[in-house]
């Protein structure tokens, strides 16, 4: 494990944004986090990124990670004043001893971004690209990335996702927090649903798709566990083959459903 | 490799203020250049431009992304402002008013060391980077120009009056250090 978090409590006021969380962050993976709007993903990330601090609970880093083994693209692509993607270039190089310029010059090419413009005259997803960009080119061990594939377009996504499995394979790993979680289906590891400040589940995706199963909404008999329901199905634990096999995003979502009905009832 | 991973965290922070602030900055600076017994005032008014700025701007959040830690970004920018003062009082007194002397460069660490504290403290705690410091540097003007100079004590404390070094160095380490461990263990981050 990279970083390893145990009973984690963050609140902004009388507001419970992480709920004595516990989770683990594997090497040389991807992690998505999943959830709804304001179920503290966000939070969780900035914790990690040591941008805040958690008001109860531990953080254990692996021994060699450091400040600048942890790099972090945050949702809103906020942006220094006067700053254009050449400065920003400056500025990583200087904290992030590893930062590749010459892969981040690439990049800034391929993609055609302006190097010397302000980052005001650059689309959202031009920004979203340069954010991303940098923390790949950081070449730090722990990259977190929130909503990175916000504002790009479907071949960017692709390109950009292809950049991932190469940085995984490299061994280091990625923490995304995403509402898109089929486009992230096919090259992620493990699994954190996250509602209400509470982790539902943290699961590596294999493990998940051998546990989990997808059955009509009308079956009642049956040996399984059910979690939560789908549109006209549910998803439930059980061992036997039953069912379909769910997708990431049914998981997610039989999860999320069955964590509001339980809150309801 | 932790003094030159400081010091390389410095240049980048250094890089950053500068970039982000220079229009501001510079027409400080120039103020402080020129303004002889003056400076004091062009002095607060650096501060309020640094990290205190920041913290009330909620643009704080964006340097603590970086490696920053909060314990760094608090000295970098005191140290940062120091020198700016530094040098503005070094050029200023040598081109303009004579020469320069050690004991002004002391003189001004006083204010600006605690005039730092009190904008850091105020911003930390929620309120903005002006009227507390000016309500506090009013009193501070007042209190200190109350009855006969020669037996009004709280010059001897004051970081405007600094009549006595030592005592005014004191109280303006002690804001300073107040100040510091607040903003390092400051929990009540905004959204």
């Amino acid at each position: 494990m990279v970083i390893q978090g145990i009973n984690i409590n963050k609140h902004y006021g009388s507001t419970k944004a992480l709920d004595n969380v516990s989770f683990s962050i594997p090497k040389g993976a991807l992690t998505l986090l999943v959830g709804p709007n304001g179920a503290g993903k966000t939070t969780l990330l900035r914790v990690l990124a040591r941008e805040i601090f958690p008001n109860s609970g531990e953080i254990k880093y692996l021994k060699n990670i450091k400040a600048s083994s942890v790099s972090f693209s945050e949702e809103n692509r906020d942006f220094f004043e006067n700053f254009t993607p050449l400065k920003y270039a400056y500025l990583w190089q200087l904290i992030y001893p590893l930062f590749d310029r010459e892969h981040f010059m690439e990049i800034m090419q391929k993609r055609e971004i302006p190097v010397n413009k302000s980052l005001f005259q650059l689309s959202k997803g031009k920004r979203t690209w340069l954010f991303n960009a940098l923390v790949i080119c950081s070449n730090s061990s722990v990259m977190l990335l929130d909503e990175p594939l916000q504002n790009l377009d479907p071949v960017v996504r692709a390109d950009f996702k292809d950049m991932l499995v190469k940085e995984k394979e490299k061994g280091r790993s990625i923490v995304a927090s995403t509402h898109e979680i089929t486009e992230f289906e096919e090259i992620t590891d493990n699994l954190v649903i996250i509602c209400e400040g509470h982790i539902l589940i943290q699961c590596e995706k294999e493990k998940a798709f051998l546990t989990y199963r997808v059955i009509p909404g009308t079956e009642t008999d049956g040996d399984y566990e059910a979690i939560g329901p789908l549109v006209n199905e549910k998803l439930v634990i059980t061992g036997k083959n039953i069912g379909r096999k769910p997708s990431l995003k049914e998981i997610a979502l039989g999860y999320l459903n069955g964590y509001s009905l339980n809150r309801q009832s | 490799m932790i003094l030159i991973r400081t010091i390389k965290h410095f240049e980048a922070f250094l890089f950053l203020e500068i970039t982000r602030k220079y229009k501001s900055l510079g027409l400080i600076f120039l103020a402080m250049l020129l303004s002889g017994n003056t400076r004091y005032f062009f002095i607060f008014f650096l501060i309020t431009k640094l990290l205190p700025f920041d913290v009330h701007k909620n643009s704080l959040k964006r340097i603590l992304w970086l490696p920053f830690s909060r314990f760094e970004t608090f000295i970098f920018s005191y140290f940062f402002g120091l020198s700016l003062a530094f040098f503005a009082d070094i050029i200023g007194n040598t081109f303009f008013f004579g020469s320069s002397n050690v004991f002004s460069l002391v003189e001004i660490t006083v204010f600006y060391s605690a005039y730092f504290g009190i904008l850091m403290l105020s911003t930390t705690k929620g309120t903005d980077n002006i009227t507390f410091p000016v309500l506090f540097l009013i009193v501070d003007l007042i209190a200190g120009s109350v009855g006969d100079p020669a037996v009004n004590k709280y010059q001897m404390f004051s970081p405007l009056y600094h009549k006595n070094i030592f005592y005014s160095m004191s109280i303006a380490l002690v804001l300073l250090l107040i100040s510091l461990i607040v903003f390092v263990l400051d929990r009540k981050e905004k959204w």
